[in-house]
């Protein structure tokens, strides 16, 4: 029973907390510049982000590893900190973009600069992480976050054609913007395929003493808490192309995206707007500066827990507290959150293989998985998607950036 | 020195396709006319929506204030980078051409701001159809030019 409890919730979380800045960004703007055209991305993004966050559950239940303690473990500490260095720098963005996000759902509400809320968010954001355990976090934050499934409602309401979705599944190159269409596409893959996520995830499994018996419920909540997570992203991909692309309308900020739901709920849409931008990516802040300590931690043998009190761990808490501030000051600096979000979300896809190849090994080797190595399926469908999501990001960064077409 | 020569090979190669890359990605006047046309219409459409929703009560004054200004900063910007292409200093600057309804359509845009920071909500909505009226007729020459947005 008390399994059943933990598999129901953690269903709960992942569909409430599969949203962040990353998702809402891509998929508004993908929607609003090419209507249904670029489903297959996210279709794509989330059928690897299945396998991934499965794969990091398993390694956790069967070897009791963290994935950051595995790398190091099997390709020594040399390799392990150039991954370690540029996941946290990727990490170091999402945060402030995260951090972007609840402050422009501040600017929402009250109409004052997200300038402003950058410095109060980080404070609470790190209140709350000083404070609260790894269940409040991991389950108070998400489950808040089933408010997102307003862009579900927003999307039956809209009643949309359906051959006309549909064929947005197939993928397909776009007549015009051919460089900024593929920099969307690699931009939603990169924000599905956050590598913190995997490294947080093990985490939290390695803290909550996952064993074996853990494998059957990790699956249900990767496949289905990831798979309903999914369907809250194309409502928002949905909502924009029915709303905002037969008008021509390209979400340049978030203020333009919230107009995606204003047209089906009217006020109402403008306020459930504003909240799931804000808790989703407080929620996704508080995980990313987790990650952040959890990764650090765990590369130089410090003890980490988030249930334990700061005190007892002040080089992990340290690092949370060091790192919340200083990306908060993007948004300080007045760093467009939405622009930062695109460009973090594109320059995640560039670095997927220097995180999932070294984890595709681990999950390969018996010494670490046992009987539960991966088998071929998940192996080439995580391959396929990676090196998709690399080529197309090391093409689409440059010509974007260059304003190229 | 074991690593340096692939290194610079490796180097020597990244400059080729970054060299190459920004080839592709210099934008001809067709393209820049083509996005910046582009840019008009979606800033245009998202006042005119913005006021229409203020108008219903469904967004916030200070928002729908936020929001029109920063559109209005696009659009003069994109409608200032127009009015410098040939295509659009030539015929397009006669009456009834393209030029006279980019500016009307600027107008029209700093009346909705007036108007909303004034809060004078009565005058939103024959404000937002004269807009509306203005992307019609830009649309249409636009396509007159043999342009898809």
């Amino acid at each position: 029973m008390k399994k059943a409890l933990s598999i129901a919730l953690g269903i709960l979380t992942s569909i409430g907390g599969f949203l962040d800045v990353g998702a809402i960004a891509t998929a508004a703007q993908a929607g609003a510049a090419f209507g249904f055209q670029l489903i297959w991305a996210l279709l794509l993004g989330t059928l690897c982000v299945i396998f991934l966050v499965e794969m990091s559950g398993r390694l956790a239940a069967v070897s009791g590893h963290t994935l950051a303690d595995a790398v190091r473990e099997r390709f020594g500490f040399r390799f392990y900190f150039l991954q370690y260095v540029i996941e946290i720098i990727v990490d170091f963005l999402v945060l402030g973009a995260e951090i972007g996000g609840v402050c422009i759902a501040l600017q929402l509400v009250t109409g004052i600069s997200f300038q402003w809320w950058a410095l109060p968010v980080a404070f609470v954001l790190w209140l709350l992480l000083w404070k609260g355990t790894f269940g409040l976090i991991e389950n108070g934050v998400a489950l808040l976050g089933l408010v997102t499934l307003v862009f579900v409602v927003a999307v039956v309401m809209l009643k949309p054609d359906w051959p006309a979705v549909m064929s947005g599944a197939l993928p397909s190159l776009s007549r015009h913007d051919t460089a900024h269409y593929l920099f969307i596409a690699v931009s939603i893959i990169g924000a599905l395929v956050s590598p913190y996520l995997f490294f947080f995830y093990s985490s939290g499994a390695v803290e909550e003493k996952w064993d074996k018996s853990y494998i059957g419920p990790n699956r249900a909540i990767a496949v289905i808490g990831m798979g309903f997570g999914s369907v809250v992203s194309l409502g928002v991909l949905i909502t924009s192309a029915i709303v905002l692309f037969p008008k021509g309308i390209q979400v340049e900020s978030y203020d333009q995206a919230a107009l995606a739901l204003v047209a089906p709920l009217g006020f109402l849409g403008f306020v459930l707007f504003a909240v799931s931008l804000g808790i989703t990516c407080f929620g996704a802040a508080m995980e990313v500066g987790l990650d952040q300590a959890f990764i650090t931690a765990q590369a130089f043998g410090w003890n980490w827990s988030e249930s334990q009190k700061p005190a007892k761990e002040a080089r992990f808490s340290l690092i949370y507290t060091v790192m919340i501030f200083l990306s908060a000051l993007l948004m300080v600096a007045g760093i467009d959150p939405l622009q930062l979000t695109l460009f973090t979300m594109a320059l995640t896809a560039t670095i997927l293989p220097v995180v999932i190849v070294p984890f595709l090994v681990l999950m390969n080797d018996e010494k670490y998985v046992g009987k539960f190595r991966n088998g071929i399926i998940s192996n080439t469908v995580v391959v396929l998607i990676i090196g998709l999501a690399f080529v197309l990001a090391v093409v689409a960064i440059p010509l974007e950036v260059l304003g190229g077409s | 020195m074991r690593g340096v020569k692939p290194m610079r090979r490796y180097a020597a190669s990244l400059a080729l396709v970054l060299v190459l890359l920004a080839g592709c990605g210099q934008q001809s006047p067709q393209e820049t006319l083509r996005s910046e046309l582009q840019a008009v219409k979606s800033n245009t459409a998202i006042v005119e929506m913005v006021a229409r929703n203020l108008a219903r009560g469904a967004v916030p004054q200070a928002y729908a204030g936020n929001a029109i200004e920063a559109a209005k900063g696009n659009l003069d910007g994109s409608i200032q980078a127009l009015s410098e292409l040939p295509e659009v200093k030539g015929n397009g600057a006669q009456p009834g051409g393209l030029l006279p309804r980019l500016q009307a359509v600027q107008r029209d845009t700093e009346g909705l701001l007036d108007v909303v920071k004034k809060g004078d909500l009565s005058n939103l909505t024959p404000l937002a159809e004269q807009l509306a009226k203005e992307e019609q007729a830009i649309d249409e020459i636009v396509k007159g030019m043999g342009i898809e947005l």
